[in-house]
This record gives structure tokens, C-alpha cells and sequence, in this order.
């Protein structure tokens, strides 16, 4: 059980204080509900840019990482294609610090020229580092608009093309911060070894000053319903083949996700799960599989990978998983191994928890998904699964219609 | 509302000691050496055994790693489907590593499951079967795996790196190609088994919440009768390393958007006095987000998504490198800028400023690294390896609050200033 005190301050931040007097550390975690969803599609890449320049300096402060550092501060962020969250752990006594930090750069961020091109170039790099550069680094960059047509989910966090990182310009950047930074479009949760009334009124002091902004309202278009199965063949020098398989699938809070999660984890997760058996250990197709969720806010996508071994022939390699899929939607899932995937991510849960900063992400994701409570009450929803509700959404989901399969094959000479 | 002003930093405090949660050390019926690191809730824990059975104590490549690796897959009592069914059935997963000098295995449990899983666990570490056909999937595996990686310009030049360091021939420097895959044998599993996997080579760290009598003697039912092996080699003697000259090895690829660089030299280990404060030089370095390197090749310049440096230790030596991914049009102008960091560390005093922010952070991470019984557990394992204790820790931190500009110059011009570093780069601009 996670205990937690909710404020909401004036201006409409949602502030959450998380007490755990174990460690001598304190979090602080900044969820925007920013992330590329909200993008233009043709200036893709600006959330993930954004949060680079996040670190720029703000108005009153030329540099964000010299005081945290010296508060003995660490810090970093992410960007998804829903959110951006930024976050940071020092010890608990110099906690101020890093609200001081952090509400700045919400009231006003430094803009400047010189830092938006040097974390272009940054970014451009880190495109290449993980995209371009890895063998099958361009998976999501051709599996994502596989998958959706309307959908921003088309594109990845980081852009679809370089071009638009390259592209932006210094007014864009104002525009997607006014339009998005805001203290009534963030949760702020800060957890460890502090105490809650000094702490509310630390966040108090240092974001109550900071004025509502007016967060246009979110108009994302619906994906339509896919109707036949898509294929994209693509041939890269890689040294062996390998096959993604994507499903449309509900939402996060939809009902149905906790069974898509199960569903994934008896698929793939652990080596009793049976892909690992069937596939890798007895047939011998893959040397890897895995399945996984995307775990969007907005309908998400089931996925299902597989790298082939040598000499192993597409058609055999699919249809060997769609096999796999079907006994899913076919016949009940015995009690024990349904009890086996629960226990594990019950599990799970107790090993993530032991860090400070997990707590502190976790309570405003669930925050931000509509209630930092549901941190203490997920494990249930898994629990209340039965065999008939998995087989039920296996049906539903691991069809053709709706596959996108992304054929990526090794073209050694 | 009153208001604040914002340019006035709030007043923060500097990190003297280290307060962590303590260990208790005691051992088994049979000498077995344990760690207790005990938080008291939430009756979740990690019990870790670690043997000196890593890359040094092999013959060839791969046998060290394909040891630890196939310990669960199939034992002479239960197959491997079996294990894997039962530990995930608690709720238990298992982490198994192999390093240059150690290699272990973690169990992760619920405190309630503690009993089967530990039977589980004996079963694993002492009776493995090392099943033919488990050890030809495998291999089979990682080949395939190996061969994506040797795609990647990163992985080309690590280890390039480590056999220009070390020689080829050095249990640290040698590498694994593709032909070592085929080659590999049962025999020689069964065999490093016998030889490094038993009581005498063996180290216990139990971490989380859990209730230590109880805890203590169910070790003591499962590992307390395990044998030492008599007549297992001992100390294998420090074979010698290539001389270190200066020099440059391009490895050239296909079409790569991006190079991969190394630059470093051979170096003491952390059991030598040096070793602490070549950390804070090494953080000043690349050892940080705000470090020199960071600010000049990625903050300034833009070449990199990142770069960093390390002194990496081992038991029988360690070195020293900075590592990046640069764009392949920038790479010699990215040496160019790593090199001019360590010349400016030799000619120039670090200022008192930069000097002063990089302890408080240092101190904070080190805070931030025992943050919680696990990350206790794997800092007392980075040490007791060496025969050290957390002393070292008070070592480190003493090092840390007492270094002085003058004596990072000191120790730059020492180790960086002599011109004798290794450069390897490898991408496709790198003929």
C-alpha cells in the first residue's frame, strides 16, 4: 500500500507528497501532458525536442543542472507519445532546490537561438544513434504508420523525418511551450523523506505564483477501424530476419487491457512463457520472441516480435505464431498458468516499489491516466481476470484484419 | 500571494556521510561467507550467491558465460520447462551474470516462497546437467545474437579497445568471433562447473525484507552442505600485457551515419591508493552530465547524443576509457576535442568552483547508489570481490571531501600526460 496526500493549487497544479522515511533521498517528478500525440503532423519530433531544451536555462536561472548538481541533484526525462516527464532525486534536505528548479522552468523557459541549434544537432544525433545506426533501429519508424493512418501514434517520439527537427524554428518553440507547459496541464509528485505540510507549502511557495495558461484542447482525430490485414516487406543488411506483428487493442483504461497484458506475458514473458518453449526451445524457429503491449493512453497497439533463425522461411515463421495466437482464442488457459502470470506481476510490483523514484513516476502516470489511487488498486483489476475473459479478448484482437506484420528481411549477399 | 524571488537560489546543505543501511556479515556450516542487508518490510528479497567464476578463470571464449547461463536450464532432477514452471509459479525470477571476475546468480522472492525456491535454487547452482540440446539452443541463440551486434559500431570498437589494452591473449582482452560458437563443448561446462562453482569460491548476499533467523537456516538446509572441490587450480598467474605504445586502429564499416571512439590507456585497480581520487578526476572528465567532455563534444559542439569516461577496474588491473558516438563526419574532430580535455587537465588546475560542485554532486550519487537494500547489496558486492568492506566507501568519500585542485593536476599529468593512449574508432568514414 502506497499512502499519498493530493493538493490541487490554485492555478491547477495537482501536487501529490509520497512520505517514505527509509531512504535519505527525496524525488520530484513533473508529468506535461505533452507528448508527440499532440504534434502537428508535419512538425513531428517537438515534444522530444522540447524537453531537450527543457534544459536550457530559464528565465531566472541561466543553468538548470549546475544548482542541482551542487545540491548533489541527478536528473533526466523521457518523452512518449503521450507524455513528457521530467524528474529528479537529491538528497532530502536540499528538496527546495529542485522545486525551485523546476517551477522556473515552468513559468518561463530562457529561449534562445544558440541553445535550439546546438539540441537540434543533439537530437539529430540521437536520431542516428538509435534509429539509423542500429541494426533494426527502424522498426517503429515503419511499423507505427503500418499500423495507424489517422492516428498520430503514425509517429514516433522522436519525428517522423530529421527534416522536422531540423526545421523548427525559435518561434515554434514559444508556441509549443505557451501551448503546453502550464501548471493546469502538469502533475507535480514529490516523494521520500520529506514531510507533508512543509513540503505543500514548499510547492506552494515556489509554483502557486505561476498563472493559468490556456492549454487548447486536445482534437485528436479517432483511428478507423482496420479492416484487412497490412504487410510491409522491407529488406535491410541485418544478419538474420525477423517478423513484427501488431494488433489494434483498447486503451489504457479500457477494460479489456489488463487481459492484453496477461495475455502478453503468458505469450512471452519469463522462459515458461510459450513462445520461449514452443518456438525458441522445441521447433527452433526464433532465437528471440517477445510480445508486449504499447500502453497507450489512446487504443493501443499488441506486439508480437520474433528474429529468425538461419534457414528458417517467413510463411513457416508466421504461421507458427499465428498458431500459437489462435490456441489463445480457442481454448481456455488452465487456472495455473493463469495464477502463474498474476504472481508474477503481483511480483513485480513489490521488487519496483523498493526505489524511491519508481513511486514517484508511478503515482503521476496513474495520476495523470485519471486517479494517483490506482497505484494501490491495478493488482486487482489483473486478479479479477478469468480464463473465459482472456480467451474472450484473444478473439477479439489476434485476427488478420486486425494485423499489421512488418517483414523485415536480411539481405546478406 | 507573496513573492518569491527567483533569483536567489534556496539555501542547500553539503553531504558529509554516508548514511546506509547496515550489513551483517556471518557465514554458513561450511565457511560460506553471508551478507545480511535487512530493511525489515516489505517481505520481498533478493538472494544472491556469487562464485569466482568469471571470463578470467576460462580457457577459451564463451565457456564462463555458457556456464552461468545454462546453470537453470535443466539440473539431473527437473528439466528446464520444469524450473522455469515452479520459480514463475511463486512469483520468482532469477538474474544471472557473468564478469570478467565473478559470476552469480540472483533470486528474486517473495519472503512466503522462500522455502521451495530456495530447493529450486540448491538444485540449480549444484546439480546442473548442462543438457545437449539446451546448450545447442543456446549457442545456436547467441551467435545469431552476436552477429547483430557486430553491426553495431559500439560494439566493434569495445572490443577492439579491450584487446589493444590487453593483449588478445589476456583472459581480460580476449574476444569472442563466430567459430568459437560451433566449438564449444558439454564437457568443458561440466568441468568450470566443478572447478568454480563450490563452496570455497563461493559468496552469499541476502537483501530486502525478511526475517534473518529463518532466513539464515534455510541457507544454511540448502548451502550448507555444498562441497569445496580439493585440488581446483588456485590463483591463476597474471599473464603479461603488450606494451602499451601509443596508437590508433580504425575499424572500417559499410555505410555507418555515425562513428564509435574509444580512447584510454591500461590502469591500476581499485585497490590502489590512487584509485579514489582518479574517480573525482575521472568526474570532472566525462564522469557526469555537466562534465567537460558532456559540455564541450555535445552541449557546445552538438557531435554526440552522449559521451562519458570511466576508470573500469577488475581484479587482476582495470583502464581507463572515453567512449562515444560521434557523426562520422565530426570523428576527428570529436579526438580532437577529447584529447585538448585531458591536455587542459594536465596544464590547468580545475577551478575551486567546478571543483566544489563536482564533490557535492559525487556525494550525492553516491547517496543515491544506496538508495534502498539492493543497491546496498550490489556496492558491497563491487567491494567484498576484492576482499575490501564497505570501509572503501569511507575511503572514497574521505577522498572526495579532501582533494584539492593541485592534486587532480597532479594525477592527470601522471596518467594522461605521458601520450600513451589507445584510439580506436570504428565507422565508415574510419579507413
Amino acid at each position: 500500500m502506497i499512502n499519498f496526500e493530493k493538493k490541487v493549487l490554485g492555478n491547477g497544479l495537482v501536487t501529490i507528497v509520497h512520505i517514505d522515511k527509509s531512504t535519505p533521498l527525496a524525488a520530484v517528478n513533473i508529468l506535461y501532458k505533452t507528448g508527440a500525440r499532440d504534434e502537428h503532423p508535419e512538425k513531428t519530433g517537438f515534444a522530444h525536442l522540447f524537453e531537450h531544451l527543457m534544459f536550457g536555462g530559464s528565465a531566472n536561472i541561466p543553468s538548470y543542472d549546475e544548482p542541482l548538481q551542487k545540491a548533489g541533484g541527478e536528473n533526466n526525462a523521457f518523452t512518449t507519445n503521450d507524455i513528457t516527464n521530467y524528474y529528479l532525486t537529491l538528497p532530502s534536505e536540499n528538496i527546495e532546490t529542485g522545486l525551485w528548479l523546476e517551477s522556473d522552468r515552468m513559468l518561463k523557459l530562457d529561449f534562445s537561438q544558440r541553445s535550439l541549434d546546438i539540441q537540434k544537432n543533439v537530437v539529430i544525433e540521437e536520431y542516428r544513434q538509435r534509429y539509423l545506426n542500429q541494426p533494426f533501429g527502424d522498426v517503429w519508424l515503419l511499423l507505427r504508420p503500418l499500423a495507424y493512418k489517422t492516428h498520430p501514434y503514425r509517429w514516433p517520439a522522436i519525428g517522423r523525418y530529421i527534416s522536422h527537427i531540423e526545421n523548427a524554428t525559435l518561434e515554434d518553440v514559444k508556441d509549443f511551450f505557451y501551448n503546453h507547459y502550464a501548471p493546469d496541464n502538469s502533475i507535480l509528485v514529490i516523494a521520500g523523506n520529506v514531510e507533508a505540510d512543509n513540503t505543500f507549502g514548499l510547492a506552494e511557495k515556489w509554483f502557486g505564483g505561476i498563472d493559468i495558461r490556456d492549454v487548447p484542447e486536445r482534437n485528436i482525430p479517432r483511428e478507423e477501424r482496420q479492416n484487412e490485414k497490412r504487410c510491409l516487406t522491407v529488406e535491410r543488411d541485418v544478419p538474420s530476419s525477423a517478423i513484427y506483428m501488431a494488433f489494434h487493442m483498447c486503451e489504457r483504461m479500457g477494460k479489456e487491457f489488463h487481459c492484453a497484458d496477461l495475455l502478453s506475458d503468458i505469450l512471452a514473458n519469463g522462459r515458461s512463457s510459450r513462445l520461449q518453449q514452443s518456438l525458441v526451445k522445441e521447433k527452433k524457429l526464433f532465437s528471440q520472441v517477445n510480445a508486449y503491449l504499447t500502453g497507450d493512453v489512446d487504443p493501443g497497439l499488441f506486439i508480437v516480435k520474433g528474429m529468425l533463425k538461419k534457414g528458417v522461411k517467413m510463411d513457416e515463421a508466421e504461421s507458427a505464431i499465428w498458431q500459437e495466437l489462435d490456441n489463445l482464442s480457442s481454448s481456455y488457459i488452465n487456472e495455473e498458468e493463469l495464477e502463474k502470470v498474476k504472481n508474477r506481476i503481483e511480483s513485480q510490483e513489490v521488487f519496483s516499489r523498493t526505489n524511491i523514484l519508481n513511486k514517484a513516476t508511478d503515482l503521476a502516470y496513474y495520476e495523470f491516466l485519471g486517479d494517483a489511487s490506482m497505484i494501490n488498486s491495478e493488482i486487482e483489476k489483473y486478479r479479477q481476470k478469468t480464463p473465459d475473459d482472456l480467451k474472450d479478448y484473444a478473439g477479439t484482437i489476434f485476427n488478420h484484419k486486425n494485423c499489421s506484420v512488418l517483414y523485415y528481411l536480411s539481405s546478406k549477399k | 500571494m507573496h513573492k518569491v524571488d527567483r533569483k536567489i537560489p534556496p539555501a542547500y546543505k553539503q553531504i558529509e556521510k554516508l548514511n546506509t543501511v547496515e550489513s551483517r556479515h556471518t557465514s554458513l556450516a561450511n565457511n560460506i561467507p553471508v551478507w545480511l542487508i535487512n530493511t525489515g518490510s516489505p517481505g520481498a528479497l533478493r538472494v544472491e550467491m556469487v562464485f569466482d567464476a568469471g571470463a578470467w578463470f576460462q580457457s577459451r571464449p564463451l565457456v564462463a558465460t555458457a556456464t552461468n547461463s545454462l546453470l537453470p536450464e535443466g539440473t539431473h532432477r527437473h528439466s528446464s520447462r520444469e524450473i522455469s514452471q515452479k520459480l514463475e509459479f511463486y512469483g520468482a525470477y532469477l538474474n544471472q551474470f557473468t564478469e570478467k571476475d565473478s559470476a552469480g546468480i540472483m533470486l528474486y522472492a517473495l519472503e512466503k516462497h522462500l522455502e521451495p525456491l530456495l530447493n529450486i535454487l540448491s538444485d540449480i547452482v549444484s546439480e546442473p546437467a548442462f543438457p545437449e540440446n539446451e546448450l545447442s539452443v543456446f549457442l545456436s541463440n547467441k551467435k545469431e545474437e552476436f552477429a547483430v551486434n557486430i553491426k553495431k559500431v559500439k560494439f566493434l570498437a569495445h572490443r577492439k579497445f579491450s584487446s589493444l589494452i590487453f593483449g588478445d591473449s589476456h583472459p581480460y582482452g580476449q574476444q569472442a568471433d563466430l567459430a568459437d560458437f560451433d566449438r564449444l563443448n558439454r564437457d568443458e561446462l561440466v568441468e568450470f562447473h566443478r572447478c568454480h562453482y563450490h563452496a570455497g569460491n563461493c559468496k552469499i548476499i541476502v537483501a530486502g525484507g525478511f526475517d534473518e533467523k529463518r532466513t539464515l537456516r534455510l541457507l544454511n538446509r540448502f548451502f550448507g552442505d555444498l562441497q569445496r572441490v580439493r585440488g581446483s587450480k588456485g590463483a591463476k598467474s597474471k599473464p603479461p600485457l603488450p606494451p602499451a605504445e601509443k596508437q590508433r586502429v580504425m575499424i572500417p564499416t559499410g555505410s555507418n551515419v555515425q562513428s564509435a571512439i574509444r580512447v584510454g590507456r591500461i590502469m591500476f585497480n581499485k585497490l590502489h591508493p590512487d584509485f579514489p581520487d582518479m574517480m573525482v578526476l575521472n568526474e570532472v572528465l566525462g564522469g557526469y552530465f555537466g562534465s567537460r567532455l558532456m559540455k564541450n563534444l555535445r552541449e557546445d559542439k552538438g557531435y554526440t547524443y552522449s559521451i562519458g569516461s570511466a576508470p573500469v577496474s577488475h581484479i587482476n588491473g582495470g583502464y581507463f576509457t572515453v567512449a562515444t558516438e560521434v557523426g562520422s563526419h565530426v570523428w576527428e574532430e570529436a579526438i580532437k576535442e577529447i584529447r585538448k580535455e585531458f591536455d587542459l587537465l594536465c596544464d590547468e588546475p580545475v577551478p575551486e568552483e567546478e571543483l566544489l560542485l563536482v564533490k557535492n554532486y559525487m556525494m550525492g550519487d553516491l547517496l543515491r547508489s544506496f538508495d534502498g537494500p539492493f543497491a546496498v547489496a550490489d556496492n558491497l558486492r563491487s567491494v567484498i570481490t576484492y576482499g575490501e568492506g564497505m570501509e572503501f566507501f569511507s575511503r572514497f568519500t574521505r577522498s572526495v571531501a579532501d582533494i584539492t585542485p593541485r592534486r587532480l593536476q597532479e594525477l592527470a599529468v601522471s596518467f594522461f600526460g605521458t601520450g600513451k593512449m589507445c584510439e580506436v574508432v570504428a565507422g565508415s568514414k574510419a579507413t
